[in-house]
Parts: structure tokens; C-alpha cells; sequence
């Protein structure tokens, strides 16, 4: 949540991911400080709202599921492609199995969590993970990329988000980075 | 009425700073009949123009988007009326040119239930402020004013007669055209031009 602050995310567009339940927890528990949240009926949808925001003056983001992302890919490649917008990404990894955690993404058994970089790399849309402490600023970086390139970019959320009163590597509580032990929680 | 009529009038009722947001049909017309720095082109993204000005709407709270619709694009992104009821935007003005056709003129294919479908129907089921629906040009030309000084979100129908249309079926001696580069970079060169308007006139921004 530091992160989408420190970027001066105004919106946040979005289908809700279950990977990232935490994150709009904390975006609906602060609605006066932390970046209006919209939810839209479907990802692409959210997609191009965002870049309608961009348009209008805003600093909007997107924030979805992997199976969110293979259902907006034309309006992904409408706004982000042919028109150059930019446009940031945050897609949980919804479905990545336990056992994959702590390995490749490409070695997932499941094809929505092994291909979605393959989407994105087909598309030559940059992403960065953001699953384990050490990927603290990951975010950031991601946004930053879209501004700077006028393309969309990912992060993808490889696994879920620490909830508020449970610590977390940034210290922040709901929204911070992933964390190791948070993960192992989930699994119980 | 034709789409040429119908974007004829909205083109001389249309507010001086308001952004206008044209997608299918209107296309053909809209621009050409009032053009602005703060027009906007939602091509090639059939379904995405509702999207697209309820964002613009949103971070432009004060000024007045004008969203010219078709009723097959709408048709791809019928959410797209519930996401605009919840939001509430009072500057959104969403007309959807009702032709009952996907590929006016050139090719005629009839939607869906085209003439079952009730979109002022579907507009107040979903949350919308006020719905209207227009008919002739003359009533339109008439109301128009009205319309677009009260609080969105409104949709107002256009009774299109696809017919009407000033375009010559497609077929093995009129083939279609073909697609220019220009049609894939538009949306983006002019919202670059929006935004560049916009930062100018430093106005309403959220």
C-alpha cells in the first residue's frame, strides 16, 4: 500500500483477485487517504476506464487476476498497444499451487498461472514479480516502467498478500510485500 | 433518423468544453461535424467507449462528457451500464445510436433481439439518472439543451434508421476498404491531444 502512495495512485480499477483480498481491505478501510477503489463488471472494462482516467488527468491502475488479464487482452492491446497509454497492471496469480511457491512460474502444472508471462512476453508487456520480501519496491518499479515507456507493465502477485495485524517485511501491515511466512499461514 | 442527423444536432447543441467520445457509426460523422481538441476516437475497441468516458468523466468531474455509443458496442460491454450507475457521474451524457445493425450501411447484420431490446429499459434497470429517446431530428434539436444541463448519468436513444446511412453495401464489386495504419494510432494521437487540451485549460481535474 506504501507503494501505491508513493506513486500517487489516485484510482485503482478492478475485477477483485482473490490473491490480492488484503490490499482491498486496506484500500476500502482508508477511503479518504488511500486511492478511490472502482470495481468495474469486467477486466477490460477496468483496463480501458484507466486509460480513460490517464486521459483525464489521473493516475490510475489496474488491478486484476490472471484469468482477468486473458479476458481484457484486446483492450489491453487497444490502449496499451495502439494507443501508447500508459497502463499499470497488479495480477494476482490466482491458482499458482502451493508446491510451485518458491520455484519458476513456468513450472507451475497449471497453464493460467504457467502462461500468463507467456501472454505478457507475446504482447512485449514488461512485468515483475512480487512474491517474496526481497521484492519490496517492485511495485514501484512496475509503475514507474509504464510511465516511463508509455506501455503497459505487471506486476504479478505470486502469492497472497499479508493481512493488517499479521507483520509483514515492510512493516506496513495489510498491502505490504508478500511474505514467506505469510504464505506458509495460507497453506495451513 | 440517420446517424448523420443525429450527430448533426448533437454536434450543434454540444457544450464548448466538452469532451466527446465517438465509437462506431458516429465515427463517420461526429468529427467531421464538430471538430475539437477534445474529441476522442474509441477505435479499434468496439465496446470500450462507455469505459473510456466514465474515466474521462471521473477525473474531469467538471466538465461535461459527452459519450456517443452504438448499440452493438454497448451490446459487447453491457456491464458497462451498472459500472456507470454506480459511479453516478453527473457530467456523463451516454447516447447509443440504435440502428439495430452492426456494420451500418456496408453489411446490415441484425443484432441480437435488435427489436426487443429496450435501452432506456436496460439504462433505468441498471441505476442510471434519466433516460430519454428521440426519434426525429427536430425533437432532438429541441430537448437537447434540456438534456445535457441535467444531472447524469442519462441515456438518450437515438431511433436510427439504418437505411438511412450514406454508405453503399459492401460486395464482390464494392469490396470493403482497407484498413489504414491511421485507424490503429487515432485513439491514441488524439487522447494525447485531450490531454494536452485538458492540462491547458486546467480545469476540473480530480
Amino acid at each position: 500500500m506504501r507503494e501505491l502512495l508513493d506513486c500517487g495512485i489516485t484510482h485503482v480499477i478492478t475485477v477483485p483477485d482473490y490473491v490480492m483480498l488484503s490490499v482491498y481491505r486496506a484500500l476500502e478501510a482508508k477511503p479518504a487517504t488511500h486511492p478511490q477503489l472502482i470495481y468495474t463488471c469486467t477486466e477490460d472494462e477496468a483496463v480501458t476506464m484507466a486509460a480513460g482516467l490517464h486521459i483525464g488527468g489521473a493516475r490510475p491502475m489496474v488491478m486484476m487476476q490472471n484469468q482477468g488479464l486473458y479476458a481484457s487482452l484486446n483492450a489491453v492491446r487497444a490502449v496499451g498497444i495502439d494507443a501508447r497509454l500508459p497502463l499499470f497492471m497488479m495480477i494476482g496469480q490466482f491458482g499458482r499451487e502451493y508446491a510451485n511457491l518458491g520455484r519458476s512460474r513456468q513450472e507451475s502444472t497449471r497453464p493460467l498461472v504457467r502462461n500468463c508471462e507467456r501472454i505478457l512476453d507475446a504482447l512485449d508487456i514488461p512485468y515483475i514479480a512480487c512474491e517474496r520480501p526481497e521484492d519490496v519496491g517492485n511495485v514501484s518499479k512496475a509503475y514507474r516502467l509504464s510511465q516511463e515507456r508509455q506501455w503497459p507493465c505487471a506486476t504479478l502477485i505470486g502469492t497472497y498478500t499479508a493481512w493488517p495485524g499479521v507483520p509483514t517485511s515492510d512493516g506496513d501491515g495489510a498491502g505490504g510485500a508478500p511474505d514467506a511466512a505469510q504464505v506458509h499461514d495460507a497453506k495451513r | 433518423m440517420s446517424t448523420a442527423q443525429a450527430a448533426s444536432v448533437i454536434a450543434a447543441h454540444r457544450p464548448p468544453d466538452a469532451v466527446v467520445i465517438s465509437t462506431m457509426s458516429s465515427l463517420r460523422q461526429f468529427p467531421r461535424l464538430s471538430p475539437s481538441p477534445l474529441n476522442l476516437s474509441c477505435v479499434p475497441l468496439m465496446g470500450g467507449a462507455s469505459a473510456l468516458g466514465l474515466g474521462i468523466a471521473i477525473a474531469q468531474p467538471n466538465r461535461s462528457v459527452l459519450l456517443l455509443d452504438g448499440d452493438g458496442s454497448l451490446l459487447m460491454q453491457l456491464g458497462s451500464l451498472v459500472t456507470v450507475a454506480g459511479v453516478q457521474p453527473r457530467n456523463l451524457y451516454h447516447f447509443v445510436f440504435d440502428n439495430g445493425v452492426w456494420f451500418e450501411g456496408g453489411a446490415n447484420f441484425a443484432l441480437p433481439a435488435a427489436d426487443r431490446i429496450s435501452w432506456t429499459g436496460l439504462a433505468t434497470a441498471a441505476g442510471y439518472a434519466a433516460t430519454y429517446s428521440f426519434s426525429d431530428p427536430a425533437a432532438l434539436a429541441s430537448d437537447l439543451d434540456t438534456v445535457l444541463a441535467a444531472a447524469g448519468p442519462c441515456l438518450i436513444r437515438l431511433d436510427i434508421d439504418k437505411d438511412a446511412a450514406d454508405r453503399t453495401q459492401w460486395s464482390g464489386v464494392n469490396l470493403q476498404e482497407e484498413t489504414p495504419d491511421s485507424q490503429f494510432s487515432r485513439m491514441g494521437d488524439e487522447a494525447r491531444t485531450v490531454m494536452r487540451a485538458l492540462q491547458q485549460s486546467q480545469v476540473g481535474q480530480a
